[in-house]
């Protein structure tokens, strides 16, 4: 169990959840690409899954899904629903449960609040840019998508 | 029999209420929070309760205890992606008979709810 963020391990537990989570629900993992660090908030996609991190570790961690890939979610679920409310609700159920699978590795300490949702580049007040963040990388179904982590002691 | 499905997940409620299939449950109510989740509750004696923990105003593991005080035989599987031990752990000791790990398929619902109803 971690005390302090540890880019490393950290990413590796998000690319198993990430992992877990595609194949689970959408019946293929996805591919991952080169985690980098971001020194401002990024440009996100048409849907962000905003998950409050609070305990030893402070933050978020935020999920950025671009339509198309979240439509094919839904289709793969048996959702015929798939307007931008049901894009917004999914991808903060996923940011929920990708960050909540993460406590196993994380600790009890990880205290995690209700998601928030937001298109584009809207971003939740009830949260602070980080003045950096880890950007993972990934692709399903050769749709590009990133998980976005902003923790910090 | 009859269903009450709680979490804060429009997509989550209907993905379960989908996975029942032609099941045994012919009266099914939802239920967004914790606070509604012990109304419903109340109004509807559900034969079974599927309740997430992370959700607004009143969390699952709280609507647990207060669904447990007004009915100590309520049967309740706990349906959550806190994956650590305490978290399971913590939700039996309140009264839950059942705990399904986020994410769930249709199957694994299935086999959940059959699991605690012949218990």
């Amino acid at each position: 169990m971690s005390t302090s963020f540890e880019p490393e391990r950290e990413l590796a537990v998000f690319i198993g959840t990430i992992g877990h989570y595609f194949k689970t629900v959408g019946g293929a993992l996805p591919d991952f690409l080169a985690p980098t660090l971001e020194l401002a908030l990024p440009a996100r996609l048409d849907c962000t899954g905003y998950m409050p991190v609070s305990g030893r570790l402070t933050g978020w961690i935020a999920l950025s899904l671009p339509s198309i890939l979240l439509r094919a979610l839904l289709h793969h679920m048996g959702e015929d629903r798939q307007d931008e409310a049901a894009q917004l609700d999914l991808v903060a159920e996923i940011t929920s449960t990708l960050t909540s699978n993460a406590r196993e590795h994380f600790g009890e300490h990880l205290r995690v609040a209700p998601p928030l949702a937001a298109v584009a580049g809207d971003f939740p007040d009830e949260l602070t840019a980080p003045p950096l963040s880890f950007r993972l990388p990934f692709q399903w179904h050769g749709t590009d998508a990133f998980l976005l982590i902003a923790l910090q002691r | 029999m009859k269903l009450l499905i709680v979490d804060d997940s429009l997509i989550m409620r209907r993905a379960i209420e989908r996975s029942l299939g032609q099941s045994r449950f012919t009266e099914v109510h939802t239920a967004t929070n914790g606070l509604l989740a012990v109304e419903m509750f109340e109004r509807h004696q559900p034969d079974v309760v599927t309740m997430d923990i992370t959700m607004p105003d009143m969390d699952g593991l709280a609507a647990v205890d207060e669904i447990m005080k007004r009915n100590p035989r309520a049967v309740i599987l706990v349906v959550s992606a806190l994956a650590d031990k305490a978290t399971a752990v913590e939700a039996v000791k309140r009264g839950a008979q059942g705990f399904l790990l986020k994410p769930v398929t249709a199957q694994s619902v299935q086999a959940a709810l059959d699991d605690i109803l012949s218990d």
